[in-house]
C-alpha cells in the first residue's frame, strides 16, 4: 500500500468526522457565494424601492426588504464579500506578521527573543476591540483600515505559537544537520523549520478568521465599520434595531448568516486541531 | 620549528585544549548562576583517512565535543585547526564554505530527518546550498548517493516516516556524504538502532570510509563497537580525556577508568572468569566537578594526591597517553 503524505493524512483524518465535513462545506459554500455574488443575487444590493419597503419574506423578496425597500437576500450575499475579505485579509496579514516575529524570537533566542516576547506581552495587554475602535476613530472607518487594524493588533497569538514551535524545532537534529551543511539562517528558518510549524498556525488562523468576521460585524454594528450603502452583515443588523418589533427578518437573517459563518470556521478550526493531534503525528512519524 | 610544522600539517583536524561551558541562567534578569562544564581542555588529532573512536558514558561531553569541532557550538576556550587553518573564531558566515569539508551523522534517525521533506530533497539540500551540482544532474547524484548507502532509487520521493530506523540512518549517511567531506563526525550513529541493524550500519560506514578515504570521529559509548571500527580510541570522562591509545592496544589500556569499561565488555565464553570492576556511585555533576582528578570520586585506586592535583595527559607507551598519577 502506498503511504500518504502528511497533508493527505491530516485531510483524511479531518474528513472522518461529519461535523468537520459540514464545517468545510459551509466555508466553501460561503466562498462560492461571495465569489459569484453579482450572478446569484436576485437584485442589486443598493437598489431601493420605497414602495416595497419593509415587506416580509415573500415570493419576490425571499428574505424580505429593509426600510428602503432593498432586497435583504442580495444585501446578505454581497455582505459575505465584506465579511470574508476582512476575515481572510486581516488574518493573512497577522499570520504573516506573527510568523515573522515568532520565527525570529524562537530561532535566535537571547536578547531578540526577550525583546519580541515583551512587545508581544505589551500588545496583548491592550483590550483588542477597544484598541481597534480607538485606532479606527483616528484613521476613519473603511474596509481597508479595518483589515489593517485587525491585522496589526492580532498577530501576538500567532507569534507566541510560532515562537514555541521554533523553540522546540530548532534543537532537533535535522536543523543541526542543515546547519552543519552550511545553509543560511533564512533558508533554515523558512525552508526547514517553518513548514513544520505551520499546522498549529492553520488551526489558529481558522479560529482567527471567525473572530475577525465577528469583530468586523461588531464594528459595523457600532458604525465604525464599512460605510453605507456598502452592505455588511453587522451594518444590516445595526439598522434592523429600529424595526425589530415590526420586521423580524431584518434581525434574524443577518444574525443567522454571521452565526453560520462563524460556526463553520470554528468547526474547521476544531477539526484541524483534532486532525493534527500529536498522537496522529506520532503514528505517521514512526 | 620545521618539524613542528610538518607534524601540524599531517593532521586533518587538530583540537587543542578545547573547553565548552554552558552558562546556567536563572532568576528574573536571567543572570548567569554557574556553568555546566561539558568539555574541559580536550585535545585530539585526526589524520586524513583515519577513524578515531570517542568513548565515554552518557553525559561525558562526547557529543558536545563533536558539535564544537563542527562549530555548531562555539568553543569557550582552546583552538580548533582544520586542514591547517584555524577555524576557532570563524563567524557562522565564514564557516559556510568550510562546512562541505566536514559533516555529521546523528544518533537519532527519527529526529535527524525533516518530516516534511522527501528523502531526495533532504539529500539534495546540501548540494543546493553549496551550488555543487547543476539542477539537471542533481537527481542523478542523489540516486547515486542512495545506492551508495544501499537504498533503492525509489526512496527519492518518499517521506522519512515511510522508512525504518536503519534505513533512515542510511539516508542520514547519504546526506552527510553528499558534500564529499574530508571529515565526518558520527555522533553515536548506531546507539538508537537494533543490534542486528547496528552491525550493518557499522560495516557500511567502515566500507564507505575505506572507499572514500574519509577521516571520521566515531562517537559511541560501546568500547567494543569503537574498537572494531577505529584505529585510535579516545576515552572521555566528565568532559576530560582520560586515555588515548591505538585500537589494537585496547587490552593494554592502563587508566583505571578504561579498565573498568573494559571489564564491562562481556566475553562470549562461559569458562572465562573475569574480574569485574564495578564503579561505585554516580558520575559527579559537571556543574560542580570534583577537584583534582575528575575521576577520583569513583576510582578504585585513588590516593590522596588525586583529590588535589589534576593529572596531565602524558605518554605512557607507544602512541598511548593517560591522565592518571598512578600509571
Amino acid at each position: 500500500m502506498k503511504k500518504k503524505s502528511y497533508i493527505r493524512l491530516i485531510f483524511d483524518q479531518f474528513w472522518l468526522k461529519r461535523l468537520n465535513r459540514i464545517g468545510l462545506s459551509l466555508v466553501l459554500f460561503m466562498f462560492l457565494i461571495a465569489l459569484f455574488a453579482p450572478w446569484i443575487s436576485p437584485y442589486s444590493p443598493t437598489a431601493y424601492n420605497l414602495d416595497s419597503a419593509l415587506s416580509a419574506p415573500n415570493g419576490i423578496h425571499w428574505l424580505g426588504t429593509d426600510e428602503q425597500g432593498r432586497d435583504v437576500l442580495s444585501r446578505l450575499i454581497y455582505g459575505s464579500r465584506i465579511s470574508l475579505s476582512v476575515g481572510f485579509v486581516a488574518v493573512g496579514l497577522y499570520v504573516a506578521i506573527g510568523m515573522f516575529f515568532g520565527a525570529l524570537a524562537g530561532y535566535y533566542g537571547g536578547k531578540l527573543d526577550i525583546l519580541i516576547s515583551r512587545v508581544i506581552e505589551i500588545v496583548m495587554c491592550f483590550p483588542t476591540f477597544f484598541l481597534i475602535l480607538a485606532v479606527l476613530a483616528f484613521v476613519g472607518p473603511s474596509l481597508f483600515n479595518i483589515m489593517i487594524v485587525i491585522g496589526i493588533t492580532g498577530w501576538t497569538g500567532i507569534a507566541r505559537l510560532v515562537r514555541g514551535e521554533f523553540l522546540k524545532l530548532r534543537n532537533q537534529e535535522f536543523v543541526a544537520g542543515i546547519q552543519a551543511a552550511g545553509a543560511s539562517a533564512a533558508r533554515i528558518i523558512f525552508r526547514h523549520i517553518l513548514p513544520n510549524a505551520l499546522a498549529p498556525v492553520m488551526v489558529s488562523a481558522s479560529f482567527g478568521v471567525a473572530s475577525a468576521i465577528l469583530v468586523e460585524s461588531a464594528l459595523s454594528f457600532l458604525g465604525f465599520g464599512v460605510q453605507p450603502p456598502t452592505p455588511s452583515w453587522g451594518d444590516i443588523l445595526s439598522q434592523s434595531r429600529d424595526f425589530m418589533d415590526i420586521a423580524w427578518w431584518l434581525t434574524i437573517f443577518p444574525g443567522v448568516a454571521i452565526f453560520l459563518t462563524i460556526t463553520a470556521f470554528n468547526l474547521v478550526g476544531e477539526g484541524l486541531r483534532d486532525a493534527i493531534d500529536p498522537r496522529l503525528r506520532k503514528k505517521i512519524n514512526g | 620549528m620545521h618539524y613542528a610544522l610538518t607534524l601540524y600539517m599531517t593532521n586533518l583536524l587538530d583540537v587543542q585544549n578545547v573547553s565548552k561551558l554552558f552558562p546556567i541562567k536563572g532568576g528574573f534578569w536571567g543572570k548567569t548562576k554557574g556553568h555546566v562544564r561539558a568539555v574541559h581542555r580536550v585535545s585530539l588529532q585526526v589524520k586524513p583517512g583515519e577513524i578515531v573512536g570517542l568513548v565515554g558514558e552518557s553525559g561525558c561531553g562526547k557529543s558536545t565535543l563533536g558539535r564544537t569541532i563542527l562549530k555548531l557550538l562555539e568553543p569557550t576556550e582552546g583552538k580548533i585547526v582544520f586542514n591547517g587553518a584555524d577555524i576557532t573564531h570563524l563567524s557562522p558566515k565564514e564557516m559556510r564554505p568550510l562546512r562541505k569539508e566536514m559533516q555529521i551523522i546523528f544518533q537519532d534517525p527519527y529526529a535527524s530527518l525533516n518530516p516534511r521533506m522527501t528523502i531526495g530533497t533532504a539529500i539534495a539540500e546540501p548540494l543546493i546550498v553549496h551550488k555543487l551540482v547543476a539542477k539537471k544532474k542533481r537527481r542523478d547524484r542523489v540516486v547515486e548517493l542512495l545506492e551508495m548507502v544501499g537504498l533503492n532509487a525509489d526512496a527519492y520521493g518518499k517521506y522519512p516516516h515511510e522508512f525504518s530506523g536503519g534505513q533512515r540512518q542510511r539516508v542520514g549517511i547519504a546526506r552527510a556524504l553528499s558534500l564529499e567531506p574530508k571529515l565526518i563526525i558520527a555522533d553515536e550513529p548506531v546507539s538508537a538502532l537494533d543490534v542486528s541493524i547496528q552491525a550493518q550500519i557499522i560495516n557500511l560506514l567502515s566500507d564507505l570510509q575505506k572507499k572514500l578515504g574519509l577521516a571520521m570521529i566515531f562517537i559511541a559509548h560501546d568500547l567494543k563497537v569503537v574498537e572494531h571500527i577505529s584505529q585510535r580510541i579516545v576515552v572521555m570522562y566528565l568532559g576530560e580525556v582520560m586515555e588515548t591509545f591505538d585500537s589494537k592496544d585496547l587490552t593494554n589500556a592502563k587508566h583505571p577508568y578504561t579498565k573498568s569499561l573494559l571489564s564491562a565488555i562481556p566475553i562470549p565464553d562461559p569458562n572465562v572468569k573475569k574480574e569485574r570492576i564495578i564503579l561505585k556511585g554516580d558520575v559527579p555533576s559537571p556543574i560542580n566537578p570534583p577537584t583534582g582528578c575528575v575521576f577520583h570520586t569513583r576510582c578504585p585506586i585513588a590516593v590522596d594526591r588525586c583529590c588535589v592535583e589534576i593529572p596531565q595527559l602524558r605518554p605512557i607507551g607507544p602512541n598511548q597517553q593517560a591522565a592518571c598519577h598512578l600509571v
